[in-house]
C-alpha cells in the first residue's frame, strides 16, 4: 500500500470520529449553526481527498452526505432521522475504509439504497412530522454523549474535536487555532525510543565503572550525561504518551450504538481525557476498555421500566475516567445499573464448583465480586440473569496483567458497578528490584512489590507450612510463600528448597487481589531497567516477561509477577488449604493456649486443650467393667466412663494411658496410644469440622493436628448407651469409593478417613465389583455419578441384597449443575467433587442415621 | 508428484540463494551458515541461563548493548554438551531477535557453486537433516549447508519441508477480546 493511502486512511478514521461525536452532539442541540457548518465542512474534506485518490464508493457516500448536511444548513430542520441516516453512512464508511486497508481497493458494491435515502430526505419537498424532532424522540434510545470540556485538551485531538458540551454554546471555540505539532511515525517514536534505551544502558555500566575507579575528573561530566539521559528518556517517553482522549473518541459512538441495539438510553460521560499514557499501553487497554463498556451497557445498566421502578432515571448513566496514580494510570468504568448480588456470585460459584462453601464463608462482598473474574464463572450463560455481569471477564483481566495491569471491581446492588484498571505508564523502562535467587539475578517488578522482609522466626513473623505448602504468617495474616529457588534453580535444588525457618528474606508481592511472598536470597539494589522482549525462542518460559542488562553489563531476566501469581492460585489443593487458613485467620481470633499432643490411631498427633486435663493415668484397660452399656472404671472410689475415639491401636489389654478429662464436676476418661508433649501453641487457622467430638484442625508446630473438644466427649461419656454408637464410639463406616480419577481418590479417602470411616478405593465399578464378591460388606458408596452411575447404582443394589442392608449411595459430580441433579434423582445425595463440606455432612447425616434407629 | 517437486523446488530455491557460508564446526563436523545471516563471532562473555528455557538454550547475554539469546549447536543438534576450551560463538539476525550458536571452532568464509550441492542423504541423524539444506563434498571433506530458519524455530516440527511461518507478533498472545 503506497504512503499517500496510508495517510488517507489514517486522517479519514480520525475524522469520521471526530464527525460522529458532531452527529451526536447535533442530535441533542440539532440547531446548533456552528455545528452544522463544522460537519459540513469534514463531510466536504472527506469527499474531496476520496474524489482525489479515485474512491467512488466513499465519494458518493460523503457527497450525499454533505448535500443533506447542506439542506440542513439552509434551514431544514435537522431530524433524528436524518443523523441517524448520516451515522449510518459514517459506519458504512467505515467499513469500506477496513476493506480498503486490508485490500489495498475500494471493495465492489452498491450503496444504491442508502444513497437514496440520503437523497429522499434532502429533497426539497421532504417536510418531517413535527414529531420526530430529536428532542422528542429521546425515549426509543437516543444517547446523550456528555464530554466535560476537560477532556478536550490542548493540541491536535482538541483543534479537531471541539467541545461540545452545552455550556461550550457560549464559549467561543479554540477552532481556528492551529495545531503545533507534527506527524511523526510511529515507528521513528520507538526506534528513538531503543535508542534511548541502550543509551540508559550506557550511562549505567559508566556510573558503575566510575564507582569502582573513584576518579574525580570523570565525575563531574559523568553526571552531566546522567542528566541529558533522565531528560532523554523523559522527553521521548513524552512524545510517545497519547492522551486516552484520542482512543476514547470511538466510545460515545460505540454507546450511541449500543443503545440503540439494546432499546435502553444510555448516556456516557468521560472524564480525565487529557490523561496521557505510552501509545503501546492505550493500545493495548482500548480492547478490555470496549469489551467493559459493552458490558456495563448490556448488563449493568437496567431496561428503562426496571429503572423506573427503582426510582432511577430512566437513562442509565456510564461514567469512563482515568487519572494518574503515582507511575500509574487508574481507569475506572462505572454504571449506575443494578450491581452486583454477591449472594447470587455465590450461588453461581457453588454451583459451578469454583470454590468450597468454607472458602466462600469467608469472603467479604468484594472478595466475592471479584469471583466474576475466574475462568469458568463466565462460560455458563446462566451468569448474566445472576449478576448481569461476566462474559469473557477472565480474559479482560489476563489481558490487564499481561501489561502488569490489575482490575478490580466493586459493586453495590441496585446503586451500580465501579471496574477499575490500574495499568503501569509506560511498559518500556520500569523501576525493579534486582534480587539473587540461586546464585543469580533476577529483576523484579517495583510496582508489585510490598515490602521485603527478614522472617526473625519468632514474633510476628513466622514461615509454617500446611500439607507440604509453606506459609508466611506476617501481621496476623497468612499469605502463601513461594520458593523462588525452587522455581528457578530447576530440580537440582530440591534440598535447598526445604523451607528454613528464620532468617529467611521474603518479598511479598501483591497482584490484583493475590498477595503472595517469595523467598530471595539478597536482594542486589533497585535499578531503573529497560525492558527488553524474549527472544523467540525463549517466549515459552511465562515466568519472565522480558529481560534486561543491568548496570554491570550482565543480562537479568524480568520475573512476571502474574506468573508468580497464577503458579500461587494453580499449585492445588495444598495452596488451597493455606488459602483456607488464611481466610480462617482472621475469623478466629488466635490465642495462645496450651494444648496437650497425643498419638492415637494415625502418626498424625491429635491435642486437647491442657485446661480440660485433669490428669494423665496409666491404668489397666482389662479391669474395665461394661456398665449400662458404657465401658467404665474404678477410679478414686467412683466410676470413670472410658471412651474411645475409635481410631486408637487395638492394643492388647494391659497398662494404658488414659487422660482424664473434666467437664463442669463430671469426668471422662480418654484413652490414647501415647503421649507427646505439651505445648503452649497459638491456636488459629482452625478448620471447623463437622466432625463431632472434635472442635477442628489446627496448625501446631507446623503439623495439621486435630484438637479435640473435651466437653463433648465428656458429655458423650455420660450421655449414655447411645453415645456408643454415636460418632466418638461408634462402628466406623466402611465406605466404597469408586472414582476413576487417581487424583480425586487420593484426595477424598483422607477426607472420609478422617471423618472416621473406613475406606477402600476402587478406579473402576469392576474393581468395586471384585471388593464386594471377595466378602467385604459397606455402609456407604461414594461413586463418581458422571461416568459410573448405573454401575454403582446396580451395585447398591446387589449390596442391599446379599448383606439385606442398603448401604448410602453419595454421588459425586463435577457437574454439580441443575441438569446433573435432575439426572441424578433417585440418589440420596449428589454433591461437588470438590466439596469436602458436603460429603463429610452427608457422612455424618448417616452417623445420626444410625444413631436414631439404634 | 508435483507437491513432491515443488518442494524439491523450494529446497533447491534456497539453496541456490545460499552461495557464501561461514564455516563452524562442531563435534568434528564442518557445517555451513549462509553468511548473509552472520552478523558477527565473538567470544561468549558473562553468561545468564535461563531457568525453564529448552535444553539447548545455553543462556542470555550482552554483546555490546544487545541481549542475545545463546544456543548450544552440539545440544540444538542432539550431541551431549561439552564445553570446548575456548568457545567461540557465531550471532546471527532472526526474526528481530538476535541469537548466539555456540561451536567449537569458526573457521573460513566459502563461496558455494549451488549446483554442486548434493540433496540432503536419508539416513542423516534427525536433528541433522531437520537443519540440513543439503550437503556439499569440498576438496578435504563434507560440508553440511545449515538452514537458519529451521535451526532457530522453536517449533521442531516445522522442519518438514513448508516455510516456517512468520512468527507471531507480541500482541498475538493476546486473546481476542470480541
Amino acid at each position: 500500500m503506497d504512503e499517500l493511502l496510508r495517510e488517507f486512511l489514517t486522517e479519514t478514521t480520525e475524522t469520521l470520529d471526530v464527525l460522529d461525536n458532531e452527529l451526536l452532539g447535533l442530535e441533542r442541540t440539532p440547531d446548533e449553526a456552528q455545528a452544522l457548518a463544522r460537519i459540513f465542512r469534514l463531510l466536504h474534506s472527506v469527499k474531496g481527498t476520496c474524489g482525489f485518490l479515485g474512491l467512488p464508493r466513499l465519494e458518493s457516500l460523503a457527497h450525499a452526505a454533505e448535500t443533506l448536511l447542506d439542506r440542513y444548513r439552509e434551514g431544514l430542520p435537522v431530524t433524528a432521522e436524518g443523523v441517524a441516516l448520516v451515522l449510518q453512512t459514517t459506519k458504512r464508511m467505515r467499513s469500506l475504509l477496513a476493506d480498503l486497508e486490508s485490500s489495498g481497493a475500494e471493495p465492489e458494491g452498491c450503496d444504491d439504497e442508502l444513497l437514496a435515502r440520503l437523497q429522499s430526505l434532502a429533497a426539497p419537498q421532504a417536510r418531517p412530522e413535527p414529531g420526530s424532532r430529536v428532542e422528542e424522540a429521546g425515549d426509543g434510545g437516543s444517547v446523550k454523549a456528555v464530554e466535560t470540556a476537560r477532556e478536550l485538551s490542548a493540541g491536535d485531538a482538541a483543534a479537531l474535536a471541539p467541545p461540545s458540551s452545552p455550556s461550550a454554546e457560549e464559549a467561543p471555540r479554540p477552532r481556528t487555532r492551529a495545531p503545533a505539532s507534527v506527524r511523526v511515525q510511529v515507528e521513528t517514536l520507538d526506534a528513538l525510543m531503543e535508542t534511548v534505551g541502550e543509551l540508559v544502558l550506557a550511562r549505567n555500566q559508566l556510573l558503575e565503572v566510575s564507582r569502582r575507579v573513584n576518579d574525580d575528573s570523570l565525575r563531574l561530566p559523568l553526571q552531566r550525561l546522567s542528566a541529558v539521559t533522565g531528560e532523554l528518556q523523559s522527553g521521548i517517553m513524552k512524545a510517545r504518551m497519547q492522551p486516552i482522549g484520542t482512543a476514547w473518541r470511538k466510545l460515545p459512538r460505540l454507546v450511541h450504538d449500543l443503545s440503540q441495539e439494546l432499546g435502553k438510553p444510555i448516556a456516557l460521560e468521560t472524564r480525565g481525557g487529557d490523561t496521557e499514557l505510552d501509545r503501546q499501553v492505550l493500545e493495548l487497554i482500548m480492547d478490555p476498555l470496549v469489551h467493559m463498556l459493552r458490558n456495563a451497557a448490556d448488563h449493568g445498566i437496567e431496561d428503562a421500566e426496571t429503572r423506573r421502578r427503582l426510582g432511577k432515571p430512566e437513562t442509565g448513566r456510564i461514567t469512563v475516567s482515568a487519572h494518574h496514580e503515582g507511575s500509574r494510570v487508574v481507569l475506572q468504568i462505572s454504571d449506575d445499573g443494578r450491581g452486583i448480588d454477591a449472594a447470587r456470585v455465590r450461588a453461581k460459584a457453588i454451583e459451578l464448583g469454583l470454590a468450597g462453601v468454607a472458602e466462600l464463608d469467608r469472603m467479604d462482598e468484594r472478595q466475592l465480586c471479584s469471583l466474576i473474574f475466574r475462568p469458568g464463572f463466565t462460560t455458563a450463560n446462566a451468569v448474566t440473569s445472576v449478576s448481569g455481569r461476566g462474559v469473557g471477564l477472565d480474559v479482560v483481566r489476563e489481558n490487564i496483567e499481561l501489561i502488569g495491569g490489575s482490575l478490580e471491581v466493586a459493586a453495590v446492588k441496585d446503586r451500580g458497578t465501579t471496574f477499575t484498571i490500574k495499568i503501569p505508564l509506560t511498559l518500556a523502562i520500569i523501576s525493579a528490584l534486582i534480587v539473587s535467587v540461586a546464585g543469580q539475578r533476577f529483576a523484579l517488578p517495583q510496582l508489585v512489590v510490598q515490602e521485603v522482609l527478614r522472617v526473625q522466626g519468632d514474633g510476628d513473623t513466622r514461615i509454617e507450612s500446611v500439607k507440604g505448602a509453606d506459609i508466611l504468617r506476617l501481621r496476623g495474616t497468612l499469605v502463601p510463600l513461594i520458593a523462588l529457588e525452587k522455581l528457578l534453580g530447576g530440580a537440582g535444588s530440591e534440598a535447598a528448597a526445604a523451607p528454613r525457618r528464620a532468617g529467611v528474606l521474603v518479598a511479598v508481592l501483591r497482584v490484583g487481589v493475590t498477595a503472595f511472598a517469595v523467598t530471595v536470597d539478597r536482594v542486589c539494589g533497585s535499578e531503573e531497567i529497560v525492558v527488553k522482549p524474549l527472544s523467540r525462542v525463549l517466549r515459552e518460559c511465562t515466568l519472565f516477561s522480558g529481560n534486561t542488562i543491568l548496570g554491570d553489563g550482565n543480562v537479568a531476566l524480568i520475573i512476571d509477577p502474574n506468573s508468580l501469581a497464577r503458579q500461587v492460585a494453580g499449585a492445588g489443593i495444598e495452596t488451597r488449604q493455606a488459602v483456607l487458613a488464611r481466610d480462617h485467620a482472621p475469623a478466629r481470633t488466635a490465642q495462645r493456649r496450651e494444648l496437650l499432643l497425643f498419638l492415637s490411631g494415625s502418626r498424625e498427633p491429635k491435642a486437647v486443650p491442657l485446661a480440660s486435663v485433669m490428669r494423665i493415668e496409666e491404668m489397666d484397660i482389662a479391669a474395665a467393667e461394661t456398665c449400662d452399656g458404657r465401658e467404665v472404671l474404678q477410679y478414686r472410689g467412683a466410676l470413670l466412663p472410658l471412651v474411645r475415639l475409635g481410631t486408637e491401636a487395638d492394643a492388647p489389654h494391659g497398662e494404658r494411658p488414659v487422660l482424664v478429662l473434666s467437664d463442669g464436676d463430671r469426668i471422662a476418661g480418654l484413652i490414647v496410644d501415647e503421649i507427646i508433649d505439651a505445648v503452649e501453641e497459638t491456636v488459629d487457622a482452625a478448620e471447623a469440622c463437622d466432625k463431632r467430638g472434635l472442635a477442628g484442625t489446627s496448625i501446631i508446630q507446623g503439623r495439621a493436628t486435630e484438637v479435640i473438644d473435651a466437653a463433648e466427649i465428656v458429655r458423650r461419656a455420660h450421655a449414655g448407651a447411645r453415645a456408643k454408637q454415636g460418632a466418638m464410639a461408634r462402628q466406623a463406616a466402611a465406605v466404597l469409593l469408586i472414582e476413576p480419577s487417581l487424583f480425586v481418590r487420593d484426595m477424598l479417602t483422607p477426607v472420609i478417613e478422617a471423618a472416621g470411616s473406613r475406606v477402600s478405593a476402587a478406579a473402576s465399578p469392576q474393581a468395586a465389583l471384585r471388593l464386594v464378591e471377595s466378602g467385604e460388606s459397606f455402609d456407604v458408596v461414594v461413586a463418581d455419578m458422571d461416568r459410573c452411575r448405573e454401575e454403582a447404582e446396580r451395585l447398591v443394589a446387589s449390596l442391599a441384597v446379599s448383606t439385606g442392608r442398603r448401604p448410602m449411595l453419595i454421588g459425586l459430580t463435577s457437574r454439580p449443575g441443575a441438569e446433573a441433579r435432575r439426572r441424578a434423582q433417585g440418589h440420596a445425595k449428589l454433591i461437588g467433587k470438590f466439596d469436602r463440606q458436603a460429603l463429610l455432612r452427608s457422612l455424618a447425616e448417616r452417623d445420626e442415621a444410625l444413631a436414631v434407629a439404634a | 508428484m508435483s507437491d513432491a517437486l515443488d518442494r524439491s523446488c523450494a529446497r533447491c530455491r534456497v539453496a541456490r540463494e545460499v552461495q557464501t557460508v561461514l564455516i563452524v564446526a562442531v563435534a568434528g563436523q564442518r557445517l555451513g551458515l549462509p553468511l548473509a545471516a552472520v552478523r558477527d563471532v565473538f567470544r561468549p562473555g558473562a553468561l545468564t541461563s535461563v531457568p525453564c528455557a529448552a535444553a539447548h538454550v545455553a543462556g542470555v547475554l550482552n554483546l555490546r548493548g544487545r541481549i542475545v539469546t545463546l544456543l548450544d549447536l552440539r545440544a540444538r543438534l542432539g550431541m551431549p554438551p561439552q564445553a570446548p576450551k575456548r568457545p567461540m560463538a557465531v550471532s546471527l539476525e532472526w526474526d528481530g531477535d538476535c541469537y548466539g550458536l555456540l561451536v567449537d571452532e569458526v573457521g573460513d568464509v566459502q563461496r558455494l557453486d549451488p549446483d554442486a550441492l548434493l540433496p540432503v542423504p536419508p539416513h542423516l541423524d534427525r536433528h541433522w537433516a531437520e537443519v540440513c539444506v543439503g550437503i556439499h563434498s569440498l576438496d578435504d571433506g563434507l560440508l553440511i549447508v545449515v538452514d537458519v530458519d529451521r535451526l532457530l524455530c522453536a517449533d521442531h516440527h516445522v522442519a518438514s519441508g513448508a516455510a516456517p511461518a512468520r512468527p507471531a507478533a507480541r500482541q498475538d498472545h493476546h486473546r481476542s477480546l470480541s
